[in-house]
């Protein structure tokens, strides 16, 4: 009987777009532009207020100057975090693997009851299912986020048969509960 | 069996991954920010003072002032006070609840070809031209495998032979920060 059996093998290669797009994800949700929802709605409220104070005195922006400043930056920063962010945070991810020789190399990914595992000749790593703090599949792809190194891991559904996918799929429903999200995230799914 | 011309093991401490932690911050802030803000906040403490001694018509306006000299304080000591003890608090509470996922001992091994990072659960093996970069901190070695990812070494555990042969193994990619 074997001890940790295997779900799935297969050869994972992903490309620039699909590992941009999980960066992105990954950026908005755990990365540095976490949390944009609420700053932004804090930004949105103080140009309210500030909207409202202006409003008061006929918009005499020479009487107010400060509330006038306060307003702009609200204004910016609202829209910084609303549309800006997110486009940042692509383009980061699209940055850092042209930055990358071992992301566009192709993988040996071997999925695990218990863990799962990516081999090439450069990079080995072994990721139990304990250290993953958000799986989201999208239309593309499978995002696995958390550990120390190689936070973030891309399983393009590309390399997948159809088989794979929904078997990867309901493991990764019933084995991370708390953490598995499916989004609609993406162009469309790309059959073999 | 290839002799390697630098091979260390270490266990990564809270001090290690906290000194880490505050090597990459200052790593990847670019020095322009740094000017930028002190300047900014040279400006707002300046005109925040001379506003307040000059210019203050109601409660209001003192106010304004004040808050625009404290801003001001705020963003000149940023990058040099509130930062690195914000980093240090942060570095301090992920090792401690994530303590099993970073106390893995680590082996790093060098020879001419290749640097290997070898642990448990993850292992490299990289060759001059897969390597990014490699960053000579205040207290780590940092060597990047992209812009974003990267391992590191502790200084304490390498002496200044294993420094000369990452310099020569990575030539142009080292830099001192």
């Amino acid at each position: 009987m074997a001890v940790n059996p295997i779900i799935a093998e297969f050869d994972n290669n992903i490309k620039i777009k699909e590992y941009a797009q999980a960066y992105q994800i990954y950026d908005l949700r755990r990365g540095r532009s976490s949390g944009r929802e609420w700053k932004s709605s804090v930004f949105f409220f103080l140009a309210v207020a500030m909207l409202f104070m202006l409003s008061m005195d006929n918009f005499n922006i020479v009487k107010n100057p400060v509330t006038a400043i306060v307003l702009m930056i609200s204004m910016y920063m609202c829209t910084h975090y609303v549309y800006l962010l997110p486009k940042k945070a692509k383009l980061q991810g699209e940055h850092i693997y042209k930055s990358s020789r071992l992301l566009s190399k192709k993988y040996r990914f071997i999925i695990k009851r218990d863990y799962f595992e990516i081999n090439n000749d450069y990079e080995f790593l072994k990721r139990y299912y304990t250290e993953i703090i958000d799986c989201i599949e999208t239309n593309d792809t499978f995002i696995l986020i958390g550990g120390m190194e190689h936070i973030v891991t891309v399983i393009s559904k590309r390399c997948l048969t159809d088989e794979q996918i929904e078997t990867i799929s309901v493991f990764f429903k019933s084995e991370m509960i708390r953490v598995y999200r499916r989004s609609t995230y993406g162009s469309h799914l790309k059959k073999k | 069996m290839k002799k390697f011309s630098a091979e260390e093991c270490f266990i990564v401490t809270e001090k290690d991954y906290v000194n880490m932690m505050n090597d990459v911050n200052q790593f990847r802030i670019p020095k322009e920010n740094k000017i930028i803000l002190r300047i900014l906040g040279i400006i707002a403490v300046c005109c925040g003072t001379a506003a307040f001694i000059n210019l203050r018509e109601s409660i209001y306006q003192t106010i304004c002032w004040i808050i625009l000299i404290i801003i001001g304080f705020y963003v000149l000591s940023y990058y040099d006070v509130i930062n690195p003890v914000q980093i240090k608090k942060q570095a301090s509470k992920f090792y401690r609840y994530h303590s099993k996922m970073i106390k893995n001992a680590v082996t790093f091994q060098m020879n001419d070809e290749l640097i290997h990072i070898l642990s448990e659960t993850h292992q490299l093996h990289l060759p001059k031209k897969y390597i990014h970069q490699i960053a000579e901190c205040n207290h780590t070695i940092l060597i990047f495998i992209d812009k974003n990812e990267f391992s590191f070494i502790p200084k304490r555990v390498v002496n200044d032979d294993d420094i000369r042969h990452l310099k020569n193994f990575a030539d142009d990619k080292y830099i001192v920060i």
